[in-house]
């Protein structure tokens, strides 16, 4: 094969030259943590795999010019989507999957990625951050890609193909926006060609090297360095998913490596295992290659493992342009020393006003390549920032911001960096990124943030942060910490956080780094500093299991269907729910087998429940519930359904309810409730949960002092909702006098407090927000969702339901206030029911719903709409589809799609369902609240 | 079922206790929902407690009861500790203390009454009679 000078003309030039040597090895240790089938590859079977990759890219119009973003971790099929795409010419950005969805959006919108494909566990995550990214890419997983369709492609499609782009890799820059590096073929092979031919201790044996790196792929070394050398000389990658330090040796001894790759934060931790006869790694390891060693370890690592430390000095930026290694002796052990400028690299000290620097002194590093360009093998330039690529080129220099000293004999020795940068176990972190995170945080005034040193990652992160009145304690210490360990990647929260009077600023107010560098140094070793590193370390591993459950990024329910009800029907609840499929089918435009999740509810089916649907309706579902759950079923369908889709058990689920009701049904139904009901409430005497609602209306009263009038109000506002909507059952005018003097039912319960059992089906749908947005449905995303069910069962009389015990999670896990909600759709089978909803959830405190309710207008137009279609009260109790209706409206409200009032503006609704009185009381609790989704418009 | 039913009607006012932890069960069941022993065993319990909430049936799909409406039922704290539904004889109501005896009514169902403290379940009360009066159930 001719070398057009690409990363994958040397792949395959050397798939022909070591076909059945090994080329990509995954230790058992990366293998488990990945689930990895294949762990691997020889250079022949590597070749077979890109080329069928580089086909299916192809297939799917995958061009040059395309970026295509590749969040596959650490895992060997990385490489080969890496190669597959750089054999047609396309580039890539590597997305870290560990970045919260914020950041990973940001990487997306700003390279135009116009695909992701993603490991399936990240799928969701990542699906979060591209439905925020514009344009929003595709985002599939690997085994899906041959469906997949890539948006436009981007990049700028250089004539030859050294010169085109190979990848985007985001450094964090100074500013606090990742600033992306564009990196061509030439930057790639020029780092292998260099790597490999270093000299010194660095030597390489065609067809026999082992290389293993735990560095990430996100970052230069393992993307260009590691890979391109394994490469070039036919040897074996062994990148693992990440640094073990507890089996560090054993796979390095398992594995075969003949040379590692290491970052500062390594050795320290391997020095701190304690010391064993099989320590000397002399005959086996070459040399291990790296930068940042802490100078206390480096000649301890050496003599005790037998393996010399090879420091280096390389940015992204750089590359091979300017790389400098101490490959040869004297390599001045344990001085930070990275040896001499090769060749090539020119170079110049400048202090903090570009003055050259005394001989002898520190400065700022500035290189740059001798020859007819400066620039040759560095990066091309940040994509979209030429005013930062310029600033970098200021006067023809490229300034490393990085400040060293040079001894007489040329050697370099790293001593401090002048970007405003935080270098923590190997990651660059922008200073002022972290500080905008702060400052946004409440309690704080102004907040700077500055590195510390730490004997075990290099450097910390430490906050000076000063606080408003009063808001300096230890919580709100903590609170600034939990704050930034939700808006950042974990290892850019502050380790320490210290509260201080005020900020060390110049005459001009510029912060004077320098000083807040040395304050932050002293503060760190004193009491005033709140110290969160152990628990940075352990939110790595937890991420916000422990403080928080998941959110439900990424999915969507759409399709809100509702199938107009009768009073009675001699139509079978089979008929029902079938309805409503057909209804989904229609209004989707999805077949029956495009449904792979399917969920039910109902009273009616007779020996029947889900499994039985599935042959009834020719459905084949690799996911299925029943949820018997009454007036709660629907937000309980919603919250499994979500769960479901997220976690990728199935893509597009049918959540159906549906009851029959012919005149002879109702009271088996009620007679055979439930086995408490048929001994202890049945017998005496009501028909069906009258007697409950009738005690605990009863019981309301008398307590809380609401009345027959408040009670009205709900009633007579939800028939006035209930006049526009089509399929409402009852379509007379209800006024209060007319409510008041209704016949009696059950004292102090008269015919409109009591719900009217019907027949009918509602329905929604569940999938990824991806697919909802290709389907071009209009959706709602699900904020926050709860369930409870028997709570308070001691209480002599129901007053209040399981809400009362999670609406703080509900509201907070949705960041969302009750004032926020636009509208609320509660379970009201008995108007009594919806005054403990108001309650329980939060709208006003206990027992005083009553007020509320006097002093709001509950219509659609009003100061606080509910049940907007109506409610159950005014359009019939359609069985366990009565679980669902409050549901279904709220979806048609968010999306735009009503069938009679519509709510303005609605955003935000709130959904509450009730169920199951299984004697004297409703057990089952739960609520959502949702928000219009984006695609509305 | 059979099991309250069974017992309703004898002199005590007998409902489920757990041997294990001594909680009194309503209604009836397997398994003591206080400590999951299976232990639960029909015993002589105090047949006093308040009525927390009452309220008279002005419907009913029943026929029985259609018959004789309006009908009052009330739920009962126990002193032994459920809560129950129970048929009110005339003259209690909320907040009222009264005694509960198990019977058995027209349809063969164990059913609770509840009954003013010095009253023998509902004897003054000609529907409560009807309730549980014999000749109909069988006839």
């Amino acid at each position: 094969m001719t070398d057009d000078g690409s990363i994958a003309a040397l792949f395959f030039n050397s798939a022909a030259r070591f076909a059945d040597r090994p080329f990509l090895h995954a230790p058992p240790e990366t293998a488990s943590t990945y689930g990895l089938q294949k762990t691997d590859y020889t250079y022949r079977e590597a070749a077979a795999e890109v080329e069928a990759l580089c086909e299916t890219y192809r297939r799917i119009g995958c061009v040059p010019g395309h970026r295509i973003g590749l969040a596959l971790e650490n895992r060997p099929e990385f490489f080969l989507h890496f190669l597959a795409l750089n054999q047609i010419g396309a580039s890539v950005t590597p997305l870290n999957c560990g970045m919260r969805v914020e950041e990973l959006a940001f990487q997306m919108s700003h390279s135009e990625c116009a695909l992701v494909v993603v490991t399936p566990a990240h799928r969701d995550a990542l699906a979060a951050a591209a439905a925020r990214a514009t344009p929003s890419p595709p985002v599939v997983d690997p085994q899906s890609l041959a469906s997949a369709r890539p948006g436009r492609a981007s990049a700028a499609v250089a004539a030859a193909a050294s010169d085109r782009e190979a990848a985007i890799l985001y450094t964090s820059g100074t500013t606090g926006t990742p600033k992306g590096c564009i990196l061509t073929n030439d930057y790639f092979r020029a780092i292998g060609d260099l790597y490999t031919d270093l000299g010194g201790y660095v030597r390489f044996e065609e067809g026999r090297e082992r290389i293993v790196t735990p560095l990430p792929l996100t970052h230069m070394n393992a993307l260009a360095c590691s890979f391109l050398a394994a490469m070039k000389t036919g040897g074996c990658l062994i990148q693992l998913d990440r640094f073990h330090p507890k089996t560090w040796w054993r796979t390095i001894r398992e594995s075969r490596a003949t040379i590692m790759h290491y970052l500062g934060v390594m050795p320290a931790m391997l020095l701190g295992a304690p010391a064993s006869a099989d320590d000397d790694f002399s005959g086996q390891l070459k040399f291990a290659f790296g930068a940042g060693c802490d100078p206390r370890h480096h000649d301890a690592f050496e003599k005790r493992f037998g393996v010399r430390l090879i420091e280096a000095w390389a940015m992204t930026e750089t590359g091979a342009g300017a790389w400098i290694t101490a490959s040869d002796e004297p390599r001045h052990v344990g001085s930070r020393c990275f040896g001499r400028a090769p060749k090539g690299v020119e170079w110049r000290l400048v202090d903090e006003e570009g003055g050259e620097t005394p001989a002898g002194e520190p400065g700022e590093l500035l290189v740059r390549r001798s020859g007819a360009d400066p620039r040759r093998h560095f990066f091309s330039g940040y994509y979209k920032d030429d005013d930062a690529t310029n600033n970098a080129w200021k006067g023809g220099w490229f300034h490393t911001g990085d400040v060293v000293r040079v001894d007489t004999d040329g050697y370099f020795y790293f001593v401090d960096r002048r970007k405003n940068v935080i270098r923590r176990s190997g990651e660059n972190i922008a200073a002022i990124e972290v500080e905008s995170v702060i400052n946004r945080c409440e309690g704080v005034a102004a907040a700077v943030v500055a590195p510390i040193p730490d004997d075990i990652r290099g450097e910390e992160v430490m906050a000076l942060v000063v606080a408003k009145p009063g808001r300096n304690s230890a919580a709100d210490a903590r609170a600034i910490f939990d704050f930034a360990m939700e808006s950042l990647v974990y290892y850019k929260a502050p380790g320490r956080i210290a509260f201080v009077d005020s900020i060390p600023m110049t005459a001009t107010e510029k912060v004077k780094r320098g000083d807040v560098k040395a304050l932050a140094a002293t503060l760190a070793a004193s009491d005033a500093a709140h110290d969160f590193t152990a628990l940075k370390r352990q939110k790595k591993t937890a991420k916000r299991a422990t403080s928080r459950r998941r959110g439900y990024e990424g999915v969507v329910a759409t399709a809100p269907v509702t199938i107009p009800y009768q009073r009675y029907s001699d139509k079978s609840a089979h008929w029902w729910i079938g309805a409503a499929l057909r209804a989904l089918s229609t209004k989707t435009g999805l077949g029956r087998d495009d449904f792979d999740g399917f969920c039910a509810s109902s009273f009616t089916l007779g020996a029947d429940a889900a499994p039985a649907l599935t042959q009834h309706f020719g459905l084949s579902p690799r996911w299925l519930d029943h949820i018997p759950m009454g007036g709660a079923s629907g937000v309980v369908a919603l919250r499994r359904a979500a769960r479901a889709v997220q976690a990728g058990d199935a893509d597009i689920i049918a959540c159906v309810a549906g009851d029959a009701n012919d005149r002879a049904s109702f009271g088996g139904l009620i007679e055979n409730f439930s086995r408490f009901s048929r001994e202890a409430s049945y017998p005496y005497g009501a028909a069906g949960p009258n007697l409950s609602f009738a005690l605990m209306t009863r019981a309301y009263m008398n307590r809380y002092g609401a009345t027959r009038e408040d009670f009205g109000k709900i009633c007579v506002a939800q028939r006035q909702n209930a006049l526009q909507f089509p399929h409402a059952l009852m379509k007379t005018p209800l006024t209060i006098e007319d409510y008041l003097s209704a016949r009696l039912v059950a004292d102090p319960l008269h015919l409109f407090d009591c719900v009217m059992p019907c027949a009918g089906a509602e329905a929604f749908v569940v999938m990824r927000e991806e697919t909802a947005r290709a389907m071009g449905m209009k959706f709602a995303t699900i904020l926050s969702t709860i369930e409870r069910h028997n709570a308070f069962s001691d209480d002599d009389v129901q007053l209040r339901g399981g809400w009362a015990v999670d609406k703080d999670e509900l509201w907070s896990m949705a960041g969302v206030r009750p004032g926020d909600a636009d509208f609320l759709q509660t379970y009201d089978d008995y108007p009594v029911i919806s005054m403990m909803q108001i309650e329980d959830l939060g709208f006003c405190a206990k027992g005083e719903a009553k007020d509320f309710v006097r002093a709001q207008s509950l219509t659609v137009g009003g100061s606080f709409p509910h049940n907007t279609s109506g409610g159950q009260l005014s359009v019939g109790q359609a069985g366990a589809a009565g679980g669902y209706l409050g549901l279904v409206e709220a979806l048609r409200q968010l999306t735009g799609e009503t069938l009679g009032a519509r709510v303005e503006k609605a955003k935000i609704g709130v959904v509450s369902g009730f169920g199951m009185i299984n004697f004297d009381r409703g057990l089952c609790s739960a609520a959502a609240i949702l928000a219009a989704g984006g695609a509305n418009d | 079922m059979r099991d309250f039913t069974q017992r309703a009607g004898s002199k005590n006012f007998e409902l489920q206790k757990c041997a294990a932890c001594g909680a009194v069960s309503w209604p009836p069941r397997d398994v003591c929902a206080s400590c999951w022993s299976d232990s639960l065993v029909f015993t002589a319990i105090a047949p006093e407690g308040v009525i927390i909430a009452a309220t008279a049936l002005h419907a009913s799909q029943d026929a029985f009861f259609r018959a004789h409406l309006p009908w009052r039922v009330g739920i009962v704290r126990l002193d032994a500790g459920p809560v129950c539904y129970a048929h009110l004889a005339a003259g209690v109501s909320e907040g009222n203390r009264v005694r509960l005896a198990a019977r058995i009514d027209w349809r063969g169902r164990g059913v609770l009454i509840a009954a003013p403290i010095n009253d023998s379940a509902g004897a003054d009360d000609p529907a409560l009679r009807d309730l549980i009066n014999e000749e109909r159930r069988n006839a």
